[in-house]
């Protein structure tokens, strides 16, 4: 029965799919290093080092987008019991959280040069670290959960649960202490304000650059996903028939 | 029998052993006495103002011992199919949940209340008219961990690795709760009140409300088998 349905994500259509994502993918991803490293001038005040920035907030945004998956995806699994859903939260909770890793490394690297400390328990941060603690714990319940159903079900109950949790965590952390930039690029009069228009530009390459990745991570990451189930079902087929 | 009698037997029925063993109250009243011992030589709170540290210390205290109560109480359910056997009642599985919570709101309120006790003996804390409100804090602070504890817990104690997946899975969760409490508990500790600190109160009421909310709506898909 399972075997059947993942039969219809047939894997001609995914690889075509994935090839046409590497074929874009790849020149905006040396397009945006460009712009990141060559194009964008170097910051009055900060030196050479903001050119974290360009990595630094579309990691973040991606983060988002790909926590963002993983509860849209556990809603509907928990509406829909359709395996797929709960592919597709595994492979985004994972991917996600190797781009808030990313946030998580280059942060650090960054404030040690312009705050002159590595971490600083400030409203964002502590948001961002909290956040990747809780997929990290998300991951672990993944490979400790017990059988795959039952993964499938917890999961996607912390899933839910973690993100509902956001702006709880936002809000705490922000009133215990703050000491982040106010946000630069969307402020409330306009969007792009507080920035040069060539360093708007390198960072909005970026940003696609890494929703490209994203998506192409994603896919591989499903595509793995899928065959390890299968692999499930024809070891229990092959058990079955001794 | 209506829903709320239901809810009532079950939690009468976790009560009765709870009383016959009296296993996760001794566990988690002595358990957060050593907490409370250890940062006594971790921070020597004699030395610092109790205001700071000491709201930190006896949250600590709570929540760790919370972890303990909550872990007792899913594993008892375990042994002999007991939560199989609560799954055949004719009840609703988000009745079951409120029952389960009420059940660990007890416990805790009352382990609480030791620990509570044994804090102001040891860190030798001015009782003063503040304390009243601090009532107030606990009791909702309870409440957010009983909401997100049955949730995780329950779920926890199915996995391969037992007791040890919910304070990985519970802590992060927890944080603002713990950040609420301890800014109120230190404004009562400094006899301050909680006029200043209506925010943290509606966080945490937020908090409570939202995690209760979730956890009865997903508590089915926890106990499916």
């Amino acid at each position: 029965m399972r075997a059947d349905q993942s039969n219809t994500f047939s894997t001609e259509s995914s690889d075509s799919s994935l090839r046409m994502l590497v074929v874009i993918g790849f020149p905006v991803v040396l397009i945006a290093l460009w712009a990141a490293f060559l194009y964008a001038p170097t910051e009055r005040v900060e030196g050479n080092v903001q050119r974290i920035l360009y990595m630094h907030v579309p990691a973040a945004m991606t983060m988002y987008v790909a926590y963002g998956l993983v509860f849209l995806a556990s809603v509907m699994f928990l509406a829909r019991r359709d395996s797929r859903w709960d592919e597709l939260a595994a492979a985004a909770a994972e991917v996600g959280t190797v781009f808030a890793t990313t946030v998580l490394i280059t942060g650090p690297i960054w404030a040690k040069k312009v705050w002159g400390t590595y971490w600083v328990w400030d409203a964002r941060l502590t948001t961002m670290l909290l956040l990747w603690l809780i997929f990290c714990a998300y991951l672990m319940l993944r490979v400790y959960g017990g059988d795959r159903e039952q993964v499938a079900r917890y999961c996607a109950v912390v899933g839910i649960i973690g993100f509902a949790d956001l702006p709880i965590i936002h809000y705490s952390v922000q009133w215990w202490r703050t000491l982040h930039p106010e946000p630069k690029v969307m402020t409330q009069g306009s969007i792009g304000g507080g920035m040069e228009a060539s360093m708007l530009l390198a960072l909005g390459l970026g940003t696609v650059a890494a929703l490209i990745l994203f998506a192409i991570l994603l896919r591989l990451r499903l595509c793995a996903e899928r065959m390890e189930r299968r692999l499930e079902v024809v070891e229990q087929l092959a058990a079955s028939e001794g | 029998m209506n829903t709320v009698s239901r809810i009532v037997l079950i939690v009468a029925k976790d009560l009765r052993g709870e009383l016959r063993t009296k296993e996760a109250l001794t566990s988690t009243v002595f358990f957060s006495m050593l907490v409370l011992l250890v940062f006594n030589f971790a921070f020597d709170p004699g030395t610092r103002d109790l205001s700071v540290v000491g709201a930190g210390i006896l949250w600590v205290a709570f929540l760790f011992g919370s972890i303990l109560a909550m872990n007792r109480l899913m594993l008892d359910e375990r042994e002999d199919a007991r939560l199989e056997g609560l799954m055949l009642c004719p009840i609703e599985r988000t009745s079951l949940y409120l029952a389960k919570c009420l059940s660990l709101f007890l416990l805790l309120t009352v382990a609480e209340t030791v620990t509570l006790a044994i804090f102001v003996v040891f860190f030798n804390v001015p009782i003063n008219a503040q304390f009243g409100s601090l009532t107030l804090v606990v009791i909702l602070g309870t409440i957010g961990l009983v909401a997100l504890g049955t949730t995780l817990g329950t779920m926890s104690v199915r996995t391969r690795t037992r007791e040890v997946m919910l304070p990985l899975l519970l802590v992060p969760f927890a944080v603002p709760l713990l950040i609420a409490c301890v800014k109120m508990t230190g404004s009562v500790l400094a006899s301050r009140g909680l006029a200043e600190e209506l925010h943290w109160l509606r966080l945490l009421f937020v908090f409570d409300v939202l995690f209760l909310a979730l956890g009865y709506l997903t508590f089915p898909a926890i106990l499916e088998e």
